[in-house]
Parts: C-alpha cells; structure tokens; sequence
C-alpha cells in the first residue's frame, strides 16, 4: 500500500503548525542554560522573553514567531520498504498553504520581481523540498526546519582553506560580527565545506536539522564544532543582539568533496526559533511528530 | 541607573527627553506597524505634497508585520514580533523629522545619521527581543485599523492597540547615546583579538 497523498499532507500540516507553537524540550534546555550562565543584565532580560514565549506558544499554540523566514523547508527521506504517492511535493504545498491559511504561518513569500505576496507562502520552488532515497528503512521521514529569511545569506568559494580550517574560522567569525546581532540571537550555525555552491548551501540548510549537542562523527569536523563555538561565544554579541556571553547556541558543521583545488563553503545563520521536528509515516499511514 | 517608564501615545517631546539608554519603557496606546512597502510609500505620497491615511506626529512606529486572523468581518491578532530595523536606516532621518515620529520599535538598532535625527527633535530607538513574538503580543489587545492591505498581510501598516506593551530597552535615546555604536565597536574589537590568539595576527 502506498502513503498517499492524504496522509502526507495531513502529516506536513501538522508537523509545521505544532513546530510553530511548541518548542522542542532540547532547545528549551539549551535556552535555560544560557539563561543561567549568561552574565550581561541586558542578554538575561532577552533570553527571559524568549523563555516566556516558549510558555505562551505552548499554552495558546500560537507561533512563536511572526515570521516563518524561507517558509517551511522540507528534507524528506523515503524508507525503501514503502510507496509514496507521486504528488509528495503537491502535497506539503497543500500543507503549507493550510498551515497558512489556519494563522500559523504568516504569507511571507513574495514574487521575487513584482514583490506582490503570494499569500500562502508557495510559489514555484515554495515551499522548498528536498527528497532521499534510504536504504533499510520502511518508513517515511518528513523533516522541517524554518529557516531566518536572511539565514542563508552566505556562501562562497574558498581557493586554499588551509589544513586546520582556519579560513572557515575566520569566515565564520566574519558573518558572525557582521549580521548576527540581527538574526535573533542566540543563533544556530551550521557550515556545509565541498562541493558546489547550490550543494554546499543545502547540506549546510540540512546541517540545520542535526540535534543540539551532537558532534560530526569525523574527530576533525568535530574538533572545528567547537573551536567554532568557543570562538563565536568570545565575541559579545549575546541574545537579542544587545551584548552577551551567549551568542551561539550550537554550531554544526558538515564535508564532502570537491574538485580539485577549491571548495565551497557555506555558513547559516539561524535564529533561535528555529522550529524544527520530523514526522514520521508508517506503512499503515500512522505518524507520529516529534519536536527538537 | 536604568528606570522604568510607562508612557501613552502620541508621545510629547518631553516623554522621550527623559529617556537614557538602558532605561526600561512599557507602551501604550496605539502603535503603527511599518515595513518597507509601507516606508516608500510614504515617501513617494510625501513627495508630492501627499499625507497617508493616518497621522504619525508623536507617533510609535513599530518595525513588524503581524500574523493576522479573519474573525467574523474584523481583523484578530494571531502574533506580532519586531523585523530587523538597520534596513530603514534611509527612511529613519525622514519619519522622525519630516512626520514626527518620536519612537520607533524594533530589532538591531538603526544608525548614526537616525541617531542624529533623533538628537535634534526628540525621539528614541526601543528594543525588544527577535524571535520572541508570542511574548511581545502580550502587551497589545487587537487592531483599530488596518492600510494598505494589498501590500500583503506582513506590509500593510496595521494600528496595534497597545497596552502596557513591554518591557521595551531603550536602546538609542535623543541625547547621542546608541548601544548599537558601542556594541559594534566593541565585537570588532573582540574579533581583532581572537584573531591574534588564534592566527597570532592581527
């Protein structure tokens, strides 16, 4: 039996409105110990809102935030034990529109030459969807992150990064002075090295649904995580952007190859709503949602 | 020593005077939502002598696009929160001298050339936490009017019914002082200096 078209759009809507309201437990407890740690009187009187509205959203299951950013991103993965109806892509339009059109996601995209509102948060490419192929699997994994709007708004080539990454650091860094205080800190940063630049910018949105705490399983990568990190929180910039020992939250970063001498390298800035969670479908077209 | 304000719109010369930076504001009154279609709007009506269909003398503007909801035949707020205000930058010298604005609401501050305006005729810059929406809508009760709804819901300007919205951090203030310039100043700094610790460079 194929996960029809139904199942998918129901699971989507509601895996988009609940991200929207309901924080994940793992980003609260992020958010709660940068509260306690964090010693600037300005960045605590931040960080206490940004709690209070995690209370508010669950309570009333109103969103978090106004603005959806790029509206819902979606990275499926397709179990290979299982059939998905042809219309998958139709289908979490039809999800966006309705999370929409229910008041949970603002209409935010724009024709990108007249600039008139769509009204539904969809157009041709809107919403963004990525799908997989696994292997050992039957089920579906439907992913969703809200990405800032300005979130991905780096991205270049390096010619040489050097053997220790400092390039990326540096870059990193760079973005972080430059913009961060404006994309609702305490921020998640992800880095995509390799390949070209479309593929480097989507596994570093990808990068985006990676959990809190969790370090790429190549020591290398995870050594730059941290170095990252540590870094990033020197700077001062704090949550809300007014000054602050926690400016970043995680930093998550990801590698592939390349051609011979240059690399891509992307970097997402992403604010801390970042209202994500996965739903994920059975044969039987039961699904479950899950929030982090 | 920061102190905490509540104030009602439209705002006098004297209620933004007393302002520092740090000090706290709680709002009321009504507020006027102003992205960037609502700004060159403005702008263009102005340049031909034109008024928009509301008064911003003494006005709160607030850099936001809310989620709004049809409830019956009116208007019902879902959630608004601040944009990022450093993109209004051009438009900031203007509302503040040419309209009298004397607050604007939002994210990220604004910069040197709006921080002179508001010098010169008495306004503020307010901040209030990006990302915190449901928290931030708290301090409003609805809408009284909506313009210029085929900007789309997050452009129109919306008149936001505030009551003891806040609390609002004063973050430029209309005797010179900016957080935002010290801040600046002050991660440049800190990135100079992690880059000697790291690279042994400047």
């Amino acid at each position: 039996m194929a996960i029809g078209y139904e199942t998918i759009r129901e699971a989507a809507q509601k895996l988009v409105e609940t991200v929207n309201y309901e924080a994940g437990k793992p980003l609260e407890q992020a958010l709660r110990e940068a509260y306690k740690r964090e010693t600037s009187e300005l960045a605590r009187k931040n960080l206490w809102n940004i709690l209070k509205s995690i209370e508010v959203s669950r309570a009333e299951k109103i969103p978090l935030c106004q603005a959806p950013g790029h509206a819902p991103l979606f990275f499926v993965e397709v179990g290979e034990g299982v059939k998905v109806d042809y219309r998958l892509v139709d289908a979490l339009k039809e999800a966006v529109r309705g999370a929409t059109q229910r008041g949970f996601l603002r209409p935010s995209i724009v024709d990108a030459v007249t600039r008139e509102n769509t009204g539904d948060n969809t157009a041709r490419y809107y919403p963004a969807v990525h799908v997989d192929l696994v292997s050992g699997r039957d089920w579906v994994d439907l992913y969703v992150v809200h990405k800032a709007g300005p979130a991905p708004i780096k991205g270049i080539y390096f010619e040489d990064m050097g053997p220790n990454m400092e390039a990326v650091v540096e870059y990193v860094l760079q973005n972080v002075v430059s913009i961060g205080a404006y994309l609702c800190p305490p921020l998640f940063l992800t880095v995509a090295i390799g390949g070209m630049s479309d593929m480097c910018m989507r596994e570093s949105a990808r990068a985006l649904l990676r959990p809190i705490g969790s370090r790429n399983p190549n020591p290398k990568l995870a050594k730059l995580e941290e170095r990252i990190l540590e870094a990033v929180n020197q700077l001062g910039i704090g949550a809300g952007g007014m000054g602050g020992d926690v400016t970043a939250l995680d930093v998550w970063v990801e590698a592939d190859g390349t051609y011979l001498y240059i690399a891509g390298v992307a970097n997402h800035l992403q604010c801390w709503p970042i209202r994500r969670g996965r739903a994920r479908i059975y044969r039987d077209e039961s699904f479950e949602i899950e929030v982090y | 020593m920061a102190s905490t304000h509540y104030l009602s719109t439209p705002l006098k010369e004297e209620d933004v005077r007393r302002l520092r930076v740090g000090d706290e504001v709680y709002l009321s009154g009504i507020v006027y939502t102003l992205r960037d279609k609502a700004h060159r709007r403005i702008l263009e009506l102005f340049e031909k002598g034109e008024k928009p269909p509301f008064d911003l003398e003494g006005a709160a503007i607030f850099h936001a696009g809310p989620i709004a909801a049809k409830r019956g035949d009116k208007w019902g707020l879902v959630v608004v929160g601040p944009t990022i205000s450093p993109r209004f930058n051009r438009y900031g010298p203007f509302v503040i001298r040419e309209l009298g604005v004397r607050a604007i609401v939002g994210f990220g501050g604004m910069d040197e050339k709006t921080l002179e305006a508001m010098s010169s005729v008495g306004a503020v810059y307010l901040a209030y936490t990006g990302g915190a929406a449901s928290a931030c809508t708290k301090g409003f009760k609805g809408f009284r009017a909506v313009h210029w709804l085929e900007f789309g819901m997050p452009d129109a300007v919306w008149e936001l019914i505030a009551e003891n919205w806040g609390p609002l951090i004063v973050a430029m203030d209309s005797h010179g002082n900016s957080l935002y310039e010290e801040l600046r100043r002050s991660w440049s700094q800190k990135l100079e200096e992690l880059r000697k610790k790291l690279w042994g460079t400047g």
